[in-house]
């Protein structure tokens, strides 16, 4: 068996063990050869992992002229999006740049900034960057017009009452409630290639995909990717996304002196609970077991 | 008669092929070996056999490594071919020769004796069909019904069910077993139990279920060792002898040394019906087992 075959068993267990479906693709960043593939493209849900491509489009928009970085947009709490980080907690109107926003949106997963960005870039540019970097199995929603969709299909009113529903251990959600259909959806191929092309510096300028990787470096969240390489001279620099049962993150593992190497790990949990730190851990342990496998190579 | 003996002959090719794709994949006659369960000698005399029967040679083979010659190339797609048509041709069999006269029901030790006679006749009463009853764990469960070797399974909830269909969460009653010296008058002090190591079934029986259990025992302040039982009397045994306590239903009630608490605040444990979407059995047999179900839900 090859290493990316074991590697691929190796994560079966790790996900059977943890008690989630999990979805997985990683590659070397600029090497053709072995990847390991798990699920890989089968459509899922992306949560908070669509803040990427909105990142990648807001940068290419910057290149072009169409935006500029230091224009701002006042964020007013009456009509901002819900979310439990950023911009979405603050009692006042915020005053900030694009780029300010997107340093929110990217490194504490601020769905206030996120949709304001979408509102500013517009829909058709997301979908238009994306295509033209070959990524066709992704489609963006706005955060709260997701919210929307899934507390329709649940039947409930609000996010909070979402959340609620989400979280009954008795009286499961439907599996429809997790239907890539309702809100932004990809593969995890498809954000194995978006990563890529940040790291070549094909997604953008040179200088702004530097901007993006730098951004992604600073996410606040550790629990994920990141737990998986207790090395300080690591990199890992990510997107998690978090809905529910839903736990993913999508990023690039940078050892010193290596060609860096990109992976999404995409989870459902079969446990209902807002906190489980195994499942967090596996997500790290699946990143590790990938990574290790393209690491040592064939 | 001349079928049973074809048939004979065609389960050891079968047989022989098989052993030929598993090598030509695993390149080492250990290995191979190993994936088929095996030992060496048999494989390599069976191999021996397939390639008389052939007559051609289909590995090369030398202190190092396997390799396939130039007509074991040409023969392994066939090969391939062959094993999986025949892997066809058995699941449909299996499908068309139970699917009409047979149940297959599965079910989780959670589930008293007499709750899995209940569901046995409802089944049996709902569908008009025969029976068969399978206790095992959720996962093995999950792992029979989506090979289509089981029908209708009652699982732990919750669990992993990929592309399963699934009926209503129940929570089934609990009770507390401990150690009747650590319990006088019958009182519940987790206090009393926090030196003293949980016995439960095996966590990879159902992951999910398992963490959420302890989780919930966590919760009301005692993390305890968790030691895996495989059965009912085991489990008792290990209570008596005050060597752990437990949670589930009373397997045995009145047993000595056991005390069978009842907390106010029980920790409850889910089971839910599951089923591939599509396929038998109909509603009717799946509501019969959901109506069995909620007379034991306590909520």
């Amino acid at each position: 068996m090859s290493l990316a075959a074991e590697a691929a068993a190796g994560i079966r267990a790790v996900l059977d063990d943890a008690g989630v479906r999990g979805a997985v693709h990683a590659r070397v960043v600029g090497r053709e050869g072995p990847e390991v593939v798990l699920r890989a493209d089968e459509p899922v849900t992306m949560a908070s992992v669509f803040k990427l491509p909105v990142l990648v489009a807001l940068v290419r928009a910057f290149d072009a002229g169409e935006l500029d970085p230091r224009a701002t947009v006042t964020v007013d709490p009456s009509s901002r999006t819900d979310g439990p980080t950023g911009l979405s907690l603050l009692a006042d109107p915020v005053t900030m740049s694009l780029r300010d926003l997107a340093t929110s949106m990217t490194t504490v997963s601020d769905n206030a900034a996120a949709d304001v960005l979408l509102d500013v870039l517009g829909l058709p540019r997301v979908h238009a960057a994306l295509a033209d970097l070959g990524i066709t199995r992704t489609r963006v929603e706005r955060a709260d017009a997701t919210f929307a969709a899934l507390a329709a299909e649940l039947g409930v009113r609000d996010a909070a009452a979402t959340a609620a529903r989400l979280a009954d251990p008795d009286d499961p959600a439907p599996p429809s409630a997790y239907d890539p259909v309702l809100g932004s959806a990809t593969t995890p191929r498809d954000m194995t290639a978006l990563l890529s092309a940040l790291w070549r510096d094909e997604a953008a300028s040179p200088s702004s995909c530097a901007f993006a990787r730098r951004l992604l470096g600073l996410q606040i969240s550790r629990a994920r990717l990141a737990s998986g390489f207790p090395f300080d001279e690591v990199r890992v620099s990510g997107k998690t996304g978090t809905l529910g049962a839903l736990r993913n993150e999508v990023g690039v593992v940078e050892f010193p002196g290596e060609a860096p190497v990109a992976v999404a790990v995409f989870t459902l949990a079969a446990r209902p609970e807002r906190v489980l730190p195994r499942v967090d851990a596996a997500i790290g342990e699946v990143a590790r077991l990938a990574v290790t496998a393209l690491r040592l190579g064939d | 008669m001349m079928l049973p003996r074809l048939s004979w002959l065609l389960v050891d090719l079968l047989r022989h092929v098989t052993f030929f794709v598993t090598i030509a994949e695993e390149r080492h006659f250990g290995r191979a070996a190993d994936r088929l369960g095996m030992t060496q000698p048999p494989l390599s005399q069976g191999l021996r056999r397939l390639e008389s029967h052939l007559g051609a040679r289909l590995f090369e083979r030398n202190a190092r490594e396997v390799t396939l010659t130039p007509a074991g190339r040409a023969l392994l797609g066939p090969a391939e071919a062959f094993v999986a048509a025949a892997g066809a041709l058995q699941r449909s069999a299996l499908e068309h020769g139970e699917a009409g006269s047979t149940m297959r029901l599965g079910v989780v030790g959670a589930l008293r004796p007499d709750v899995v006679a209940t569901l046995a006749a409802a089944v049996r009463g709902a569908s008009g069909c025969g029976v068969e009853t399978v206790v095992s764990s959720t996962v093995d469960l999950a792992e029979r019904l989506a090979a289509g070797r089981c029908d209708l399974a009652v699982v732990r909830h919750p669990g992993v069910l990929s592309d399963l269909a699934a009926g209503p969460v129940v929570r089934l009653p609990t009770r507390l077993l401990v150690p009747d010296g650590r319990a006088p008058g019958g009182r519940l002090r987790w206090a009393a139990l926090r030196d003293l190591p949980l016995a439960l079934p095996p966590r990879g029986h159902h992951p999910a279920a398992h963490d959420q259990l302890v989780d919930a025992v966590a919760r009301r302040g005692v993390h305890p060792r968790v030691i895996a039982v495989e059965d009912d009397r085991a489990l008792l045994a290990a209570v008596a002898a005050d060597r752990a306590f437990s949670i589930g239903s009373d397997p045995a009630p009145g047993a000595t040394g056991v005390a069978s608490l009842d907390p106010a605040d029980p920790i409850p444990i889910r089971i839910r019906p599951v089923w591939r979407p599509g396929a038998p059995p109909d509603e009717a047999v799946r509501e019969a087992v959901v109506d069995v179900l909620r007379t034991e839900d306590r909520r």
